[in-house]
């Protein structure tokens, strides 16, 4: 009899039927009786005042019912932190980048709301704009934010051990500067939201990785208690970070439906999903390593300018998870790092898994320089500069469980390394690249998770829980966890998720929480309702309930599972002995709260770490410089896998997102005016299926002290490493350091010409 | 985003079509597949008053011999028919090959020949939406006086990227345009003007009909090659079509080389037909017909790729195609 009975288990997550029949609905599927559709008018400058707007022409059309602009709002400015608040849900002073809102019209249909756009007469007066991050950090670069001299957002400063020094003693020193431009998080459904405001408050639905993040800055810009914003979950198409913040279009379908006291839906279209929801930044990173001569890192010093765009979003995290990843993935003493994030007048970046690609991915790509010139084996090199269990990083986080070093020797068995590194035939490559990243670190107020288990007439369990499940596998997740704590099989969870109006907090489903927080906080609470429910069967059986345990639907004392009593005997016998089971957990992270990102980057920063590393074997045309991916390797320390299967196909889309979308193929390109030239997907280079080889994913698993049942998180950790490994496998190939991401053709025919040059040069 | 109202009309018969689009005077447009023009509809790049399907007119939809031995094919053929097709795949290999570099299959299921070949040319400042064209002055190509892709540009360069064109004029089609006042048959050549704001010959109330392809003999070769980022959806963003014949002493006897996505129409490089014609295939005579290839092609930077890199490409192409012309593989 194997420990667990349903935690460990390959079950289908519960949302994939209902997508693939279209029972599922989407927030653009949604309408409610009276509904006005919206749409919204927008920036046709990347920087500009707001001298006057004129809706009266545009009110007088028929079929309008509400026009809103900056002025229908109060003055409330949106930030992820007190000291990044700096958004206007809807701009009344000016606008800082293309595409910007501006007004918004509801009205009965969509081509009148479209027509109503063009009788708003808005006096723009044009401002000076800048769209570069290194130009908008430069004296006399026009101003973004009046508040924000210099145009910096954030600045991140890290200054362990004695960098300098180390880096002067070591045998060999690494340096080079790499860059990439944006990346789009290419939601699959473009944004869109249904809000119903009425005398009881606002009733809203649009795709979130947490209600309640979009619950609070709702009440606060609308003017109204929290309590009387109701925001749940609704099937999502696709998240990747892009779904965590309140959106623009959050509120302004609220506002309107406020105002026309009617049901307003906004569905945004492929362009707006593109540029008015959030992007990945772009960065650029300056970069230094050390090593002693066996190849140990002795330093790291790295500088990350990052293009913010035009407001902070959560810019304080995305300039120093790169960091926190580094030290996290590696050992060494000596570490500095400056990451500047500066406005732009570019449309504002948000989170993502993993920021900025060139930080960690340069120093992959570094690391097998060194190798090289060492003599040394790459993996060798890496499993050399492994962390381990009770590692204490540069900033004073202690590593909990880790096995990162199973994690290269598996990847690099599956993929073939030893027979492959280095007896490619000409224009083929394989690389390895590794990543750590973190779950449940502190995020104030909305930290932690909370959850209940309550016990139904039938004997079944109804766990109700903050999480959001974005196809991830969350609330299958959840159930898993609920049943085995219970003592029953998993079809006899119902599971009631994600309402601020009926559900405890919950941090959200960003920043690999989810099983960690809340799934910890289910655990909790499910083994409060068990311990209620054995002191009910403990009076029936006539027995001690410290000797009681639930297992398969049965409660019997340990030793003598014949003599048992059905969970759902013992539930109702609980209801009619007027004791209706309740339990109820928490779950706060096991960090330092004292740490903060720009103040304090010291302590131990988050409750969990997991770790990955990933082989990629790619073939290079010398004659186009396109590279083909053959293979990608995957294998991530998840901790315990509640559900391999989801652990499994989490760790296939870190592999995709990183390998062909981030290190190949995907880049935003501007105008000089600051207009997207690509926010469609025929110019933006989204792999499709034929561009994605297979993908090896391998479980690798620790048993974590923080997590429920040991668990971290699913495969985030590929996310990181697969850039060094593509990356990586392309400079293998060409024997060149390619320094701009993504890698594409043109790229690599550039580096295969320089080379050439190069070597005629010497000749 | 939603698309702009217009009336919708089925015509049952060819003339019918041609009638309407006559009266329509330019305002009435032709949905064939759909898979370009509906994009170019919500993005506003058209707002026809009325758009006519050419679905009834199932009689267009054919792959068959003609009475000389050569090849005719219907506009309203599928490119999914197409690259089907062993009547193409024996002796036209080119125009198969191209068929199954377009898009990806289900496009390639409901696009047609005709549509393809009827593809209005592309520039990156030209096919956006509404909004992103509306913050800056019009373009040749929406009618204004000013070029957003070169700086001083006196007109438009709109790049023409199908398929199926370069290979067809490397076979040396015609087609066949049914007008109002009757019918007409001309090459392909002849079909593209090269200007980028209006890039074929149809005038309102012409129908492109037919595809008509002359007879091929058994030692004819033909290769397709394509620029791409992707491995499938993407327009060419360089395209190389050859064909060959050799004769008994495996000497060229006929060599026809097109560019295409490099220029507003279809690019024929009659340099390689000299340099080719009654010569045997050397690696350095295929140096010399990619270098007049090269010379010939002066894509401007109007698409998502580099003009320089697409230009060094058509080299690469030019080599690629004729190796795979030769070697059977076409």
């Amino acid at each position: 009899m194997s420990e667990y009975s349903v935690v460990g288990k390959r079950i289908p997550r519960t949302d994939s039927v209902p997508r693939v029949t279209g029972e599922a609905k989407y927030s653009a599927d949604l309408s409610l009786p009276g509904m006005l559709y919206a749409k919204v008018l927008r920036s046709p400058y990347a920087h500009a005042k707001i001298l006057n707007i004129d809706t009266s022409k545009a009110e007088r059309l028929p079929g309008v019912r509400a026009i809103i602009t900056g002025k229908d709002a109060i003055p409330y400015k949106w930030g992820v932190f007190a000291y990044t608040r700096d958004m206007q849900l809807l701009p009344s002073d000016k606008v800082r980048y293309f595409g910007e809102e501006v007004a918004a019209v509801a009205a009965i249909d969509e081509d009148i709301a479209r027509e109503a756009l063009d009788l708003i007469q808005v006096d723009f007066e044009p401002l000076p704009w800048v769209l570069d991050a290194e130009e908008a950090l430069l004296e006399g670069a026009p101003q973004i934010h009046q508040d924000k001299p210099g145009n910096i957002s954030v600045r991140i400063f890290v200054d362990e051990g004695e960098v300098d020094r180390a880096l002067e003693e070591s045998y060999l020193v690494q340096e080079d500067r790499f860059s990439s431009p944006e990346e789009n998080y290419c939601q699959l459904e473009p944004y869109a939201v249904l809000a119903n405001f009425d005398s009881t408050g606002l009733d809203i639905w649009c795709p979130n990785a947490g209600p309640h993040m979009k619950a609070r800055p709702l009440s606060n810009a609308l003017g109204i208690p929290t309590s009387e914003v109701r925001v749940r979950k609704i099937t999502i198409g696709g998240h990747g970070g892009g779904r965590s913040e309140v959106s623009p279009a959050d509120f302004m379908a609220a506002l309107l439906s406020r105002k026309a006291r009617r049901p307003v839906k906004l569905v945004y279209t492929r362009e707006e999903n593109f540029n008015c929801v959030r992007q990945v930044h772009a960065a650029t990173t300056h970069s230094r390593v050390g090593v002693d001569r066996e190849g140990r890192i002795t330093a790291v010093d790295m500088k990350v300018i990052m293009d913010g765009g035009a407001y902070a979003s959560t810019g304080p995290i995305a300039a120093s998870v790169a960091y926190i990843m580094i030290e996290e993935a590696y050992k060494f003493a000596n570490f500095r790092y400056e990451a500047i994030r500066a406005y732009t007048n570019k449309p504002p970046r948000g989170m993502y898994p993993h920021h900025p690609r060139t930080a960690y991915g340069g120093l992959e790509l570094q690391l097998d320089v060194l190798a090289e010139k060492l003599g040394m084996d790459p993996l060798e090199l890496r499993i050399k500069n492994a962390v381990y269990e009770g590692y204490v990083t540069p900033t004073k986080t202690v590593i909990t469980s880790c096995a990162e070093v199973e994690t290269m020797i598996k990847a690099a068995e599956k993929a073939g390394w030893k027979e492959k590194r280095g007896a490619l035939p000409p224009g083929r490559g394989i690389g390895m690249g590794v990543g750590s990243v973190i779950s449940g670190f502190p995020m104030g107020i909305r930290g932690g998770s909370g959850a209940f288990v309550r016990f139904n007439e039938d004997g079944d369990a109804t766990v109700i829980s903050g999480v959001v499940d974005n196809g991830q596998g969350n609330d299958s997740m959840i159930a898993q966890i609920a049943a085995e704590e219970l003592g029953l099989s998993v079809d006899k969870i119902k599971v009631v998720t994600a309402d601020t109006s009926m559900t405890p907090a919950d941090q959200g489903a960003y920043s690999q929480a989810s099983t960690v927080m809340s799934g910890g906080a289910v655990k909790a609470a499910a083994a409060d309702a068990k311990n209620q429910l054995l002191q009910v069967a403990a009076e029936m059986l006539e027995a001690n309930p410290k000797d009681l345990v639930a297992r398969d639907g049965r409660i019997y004392a340990k030793g003598s599972p014949d003599r048992f009593l059905d969970i759902a005997k013992v539930a109702r016998t609980a209801l009619s002995r007027d004791h209706a089971i309740l339990g109820r957990g928490d779950r706060w992270p096991s960090a330092d709260a004292k740490r903060e990102w720009v103040k304090n980057p010291r302590g131990q920063v988050a409750s969990a770490f997991s770790f990955g590393t990933a082989v990629a074997e790619v073939e290079v045309d010398r004659e186009t410089g396109r590279v083909k991916l053959l293979n990608m390797v995957a294998a991530h320390d998840c901790g315990y896998p509640i559900n391999p299967l989801a652990v499994e196909q989490q760790i296939q889309r870190s592999a995709l997102e990183a390998g062909p979308e981030g290190t190949l193929l995907e880049k935003h390109a501007w105008t000089a005016n600051g207009q997207n030239l690509n926010a469609n997907f025929l110019d933006y280079w989204f792999p499709l299926s034929t561009d994605v080889p297979n993908i090896d994913p391998i479980i690798v698993t620790s048993n974590d002290p923080f997590g429920p049942f040991g668990a971290k998180e699913g495969g985030l950790s590929i996310s990181v490493a697969m850039v060094g490994a593509v990356a990586n496998a392309v400079q293998n190939a060409i024997g060149v350091t390619p320094k701009q991401l993504p890698i594409t053709p043109e790229v690599v025919l550039r580096l295969l010409e320089e080379k050439e040059k190069q070597s005629e040069a010497k000749s | 985003m939603q698309l702009p109202r217009f009336d919708f009309l089925q015509p049952r018969s060819l003339q019918e079509a041609c009638s309407i689009l006559r009266e329509g005077n330019g305002k009435v447009s032709v949905l064939a597949g759909g898979t370009a023009f509906m994009v170019a509809l919500r993005s506003r790049l058209h707002t026809p008053s009325a758009v006519i399907s050419t679905k009834a007119l199932s009689e267009l939809s054919y792959i068959r011999e003609a009475s000389d031995g050569g090849l005719v094919i219907g506009a309203m053929t599928t490119l999914e028919a197409l690259e089907n097709s062993p009547l193409v795949a024996n002796g036209y290999a080119v125009l198969g090959q191209a068929a199954r570099f377009v898009g990806v299959p289900p496009i390639r299921h409901v696009a047609t020949v005709g549509g393809n070949l009827c593809l209005d040319t592309r520039c990156i400042f030209y096919n956006q939406s509404e909004f992103w064209r509306k913050a800056r002055p019009d373009c040749f190509k929406l009618g204004g006086d000013v070029c957003h892709a070169i700086d001083k540009g006196r007109r438009c360069l709109a790049v023409y990227q199908g398929d199926l064109a370069p290979a067809l004029v490397a076979l040396g089609a015609r087609v066949r345009i049914v007008g109002v006042s009757g019918e007409k048959v001309i090459p392909l050549t002849q079909f593209y003007t090269g200007n980028g704001e209006k890039p074929n010959v149809l005038e309102p109330g012409d129908i492109l009909a037919e595809v008509q392809i002359p007879p091929s003999s058994g030692n004819t070769w033909g290769g397709y090659e394509k620029l791409r980022v992707r491995e499938g959806m993407d327009f060419p963003l360089a395209g190389v079509a050859v064909s060959i014949k050799t004769n008994a002493n495996g000497a060229i006897d006929q060599a026809r080389l097109v560019l295409g996505a490099v220029a507003p129409s279809p690019l024929e490089v009659p340099e390689a037909t000299e340099l080719l014609v009654g010569q045997k295939l050397t690696d350095s005579l295929l140096e010399s017909v990619a270098q007049k290839a090269y010379d010939r092609a002066r894509p401007v930077a109007n698409l998502a790729v580099d003009a320089s890199y697409r230009r060094k490409m058509v080299r690469v192409l030019v080599k690629r195609a004729i190796g795979r012309a030769v070697s059977g593989n076409g």
